[in-house]
């Protein structure tokens, strides 16, 4: 049977889920606009196909593949404001103290190849296995655990002397 | 021991989403669709089921009189009217409103009302009589979506 959240409990999870699904929706979209709008129909069409809360790796499936439709869709518009660049956001909660570590990480996580950086954001922040990764993205499970061990030791050789 | 870039990645936590973008998400929230029989339910309670109700005791009523009625003498059925003439007017057409069909399609209900026009004549001959009645339909039509 279909179970449709009540307000407090649609808003709670939001709270404590949509940081981190906004974090995947802004890596697999070209502009904020659209990640905001992939991840509201992203979040909905999931829950209304699980009949009730999903579990992430739906979710991040179901952003991922709204977010390729989207690109191939809007194709045009995502190069115009390519061309004019986005605003930079931060993705993540200041931290004061690690303030200028924490902006080298996040760049280093950014500079990563598309596909590393995905596999690093599903596992870190996303909390899937690996088998749930590669459900996700769509690769064998010994592909999307080399590309985790890839990255960190691409983000391990870029950040010496920094964290090490 | 847990690698120190795995670790430096976990200590950074995904920010929280921005009031206004919390704000359309929970706009958003997924609810169970509007009862699927209202409008229709509405539209069976207000003018079908009482249109239906009326026809049947109609025809109960008229079904009664000619079973229990005193045989019509021979005389009388020769003299029988006929039918000759009829003739439906369009006397008003009035909109009552717009309702969702189980599969979404919107329809429009209108309200029209005919004038009956009859006219019958013995069939023993002589001059016709007109019959007039008012009949009063409610009918849906579909609207189309672009």
């Amino acid at each position: 049977m279909q179970h449709f959240p009540t307000p407090d409990e649609w808003r709670d999870w939001l709270r404590e889920n949509g940081g981190r699904f906004l974090l995947y929706a802004r890596q697999q979209t070209r502009s904020e606009q659209d990640a905001e709008d992939v991840l509201q129909d992203s979040l909905v069409e999931s829950w209304q196909r699980a009949g009730g809360r999903p579990n992430d790796a739906l979710i991040y499936a179901t952003i991922r593949r709204r977010a390729i439709d989207l690109a191939r869709s809007v194709d045009r518009r995502a190069v115009r404001e390519e061309i004019h660049g986005a605003p930079e956001i931060s993705c993540f909660c200041p931290d004061v103290e690690q303030r200028d570590t924490q902006r080298l990480l996040e760049d280093a996580v950014k500079s990563l190849p598309p596909n590393y950086r995905e596999v690093v954001s599903l596992k870190v922040w996303g909390g899937l296995t690996f088998q749930e990764i590669a459900g996700v993205t769509g690769v064998p499970l010994n592909t999307a655990a080399s590309r985790y061990r890839y990255a960190i030791e691409e983000l391990r050789t870029n950040l010496k002397g920094v964290l090490l | 021991m847990k690698d120190p870039i795995e670790n430096a990645l976990e200590k950074m936590k995904p920010a929280d989403l921005p009031p206004a973008l919390m704000a359309r998400l929970t706009a958003a929230r997924p609810q169970a669709p509007l009862p699927a029989t209202g409008g229709v339910a509405m539209l069976f309670r207000r003018w079908l089921l009482p249109l239906v109700a009326g026809a049947c005791a109609s025809v109960a009523t008229i079904a009664f009189l000619q079973k229990s009625g005193d045989p019509v003498p021979t005389s009388l059925s020769a003299a029988l009217p006929l039918p000759m003439e009829h003739h439906d007017y369009l006397l008003t057409a009035r909109d009552v409103g717009v309702v969702v069909a189980p599969d979404k399609r919107p329809f429009r209900i209108v309200e029209v009302e005919w004038l009956e026009q009859d006219t019958v004549r013995s069939s023993a001959g002589g001059a016709g009589i007109r019959v007039e009645t008012k009949r009063r339909e409610v009918i849906p039509v579909a609207l189309d979506i672009y």
